[in-house]
């Protein structure tokens, strides 16, 4: 092939590559990052530099604590997490939403995402919950 | 918004670096394949009649590895399985680098763990092969050993970060985000996340040097590439002295 083929080529493969950050530089830029809803003082059951790294490891090792030990360490559990955090939607669901991981607890498990919205299959299009 | 510690100073500089060697350097790869004549008319055969054909053909070849498979099926199966992973990987690592994440990236999510886990099997396997199988010992060479343990390294440390040296992932994105928008943020200090980052800078750098360009070197094969068409078309070698042709 010519020179003139390899610039297109070159050029085209430059552009492919790139795009993403073509995307980027013509798109607003993402304002959105995690917000958690912090109480007001009070101290949580672990350093929060740990809990943000850790907080799902407790979480399993408190469920089968409870399932298979019977042991009830609700301090350290999803009511735990509740008595300070009432809605997931201003904690759970700030980073979990933001980086795109699903959490497979509310599957089962009762935590209500606002005041007014209290779970998914509640939220109704134009509707009130 | 916080200042930008050494560290991540240190590391975004290294990022953009990395990123404008990566663009640069396959852009001038792919200019040299697709500026390079090529002499002769030798697409195997069977081999397809028109461009449609051989975009098909190509397809299959990136997509399937079909002339592998004719080939070798072990090296099939362990080559298929870790680019595939390697592709679901790589797709699961855009929710660093989109916001929102797409729904089909968030729906991959628990694949792409999965996935990780093949790649490092697929890893190893392709590298006892290059050990083990005496043939493909003898043509082994360091670069082909170092590609092998560069994704292996990356597939560990990613999973290690997943199941043991857990890091704070909503910092990862902070920091990734920081990086494809230009304004970069501070990234989490944990040593498995600066290793694993590392490493993908060094893949980033090593990949346009290496052999690692089949990536896009493959579209360019004149054996897979070329159009099964020498009577109808001429093939004209652009360095052959001019001759003369009579039209019958």
């Amino acid at each position: 092939m010519s020179k003139e083929s390899g610039m297109v080529a070159a050029v085209l493969f430059l552009v492919l590559l790139a795009s993403p950050f073509i995307y980027n530089a013509f798109s607003a830029p993402p304002t959105h990052r995690a917000e958690l809803k912090l109480p007001d003082g009070g101290q949580c059951v672990r350093d929060t530099e740990w809990m943000r790294r850790n907080h799902m490891k407790l979480l399993m090792h408190t469920r089968d604590d409870v399932v298979r030990e019977g042991v009830r360490l609700d301090r350290e559990g999803l009511k735990g997490c509740r008595s300070c955090h009432p809605y997931r939607g201003e904690f759970c669901d700030q980073c979990h939403d933001y980086v795109g991981m699903q959490q497979e607890c509310w599957n089962c498990h009762f935590y209500p995402e606002s005041k007014t919205v209290i779970n998914d299959e509640d939220r109704e299009p134009g509707g009130t919950p | 918004m916080t200042e930008l510690n050494i560290l991540s100073t240190i590391f975004a500089s290294l990022s953009y670096m990395v990123i404008a060697l990566f663009l640069l350097g396959v852009a001038r790869k792919i200019y040299g394949y697709a500026a390079t004549p090529s002499p002769l008319k030798i697409p195997t055969t069977p081999a397809p009649v028109s461009g449609g054909g051989v975009v098909i053909r190509m397809a299959r070849e990136v997509i399937l590895f079909e002339s592998l498979f004719k080939g070798n099926k072990w090296t099939w199966l362990g080559g298929i399985l870790f680019h595939v992973t390697f592709a679901v990987v790589l797709f699961r690592h855009l929710r660093y680098f989109t916001e929102p994440v797409p729904w089909l990236v968030a729906l991959v999510a628990p694949v792409g763990i999965l996935a990780g886990v093949g790649l490092l099997g697929a890893a190893a396997y392709l590298f006892v092969r290059r050990l083990a199988v005496d043939r493909v010992a003898y043509i082994s060479s360091g670069a082909d050993y170092f590609a092998l343990i560069l994704v292996g390294s990356l597939a560990l440390t990613g999973l290690a970060m997943k199941f043991v040296f857990r890091t704070d992932v909503a910092m990862v994105k902070d920091f990734c985000m920081g990086i494809v928008t230009f304004s970069p943020a501070n990234m989490p200090a944990d040593p498995i996340f600066i290793l694993h980052y590392l490493l993908v800078l060094t893949l980033g750098a090593y990949f346009p040097f290496s052999k690692l360009m089949h990536a896009g070197g493959i579209f360019f094969s004149p054996t897979r590439a070329q159009i099964d068409n020498p009577r109808e078309a001429r093939h004209v070698n652009p360095w052959a002295d001019d001759v003369r042709v009579d039209k019958a």
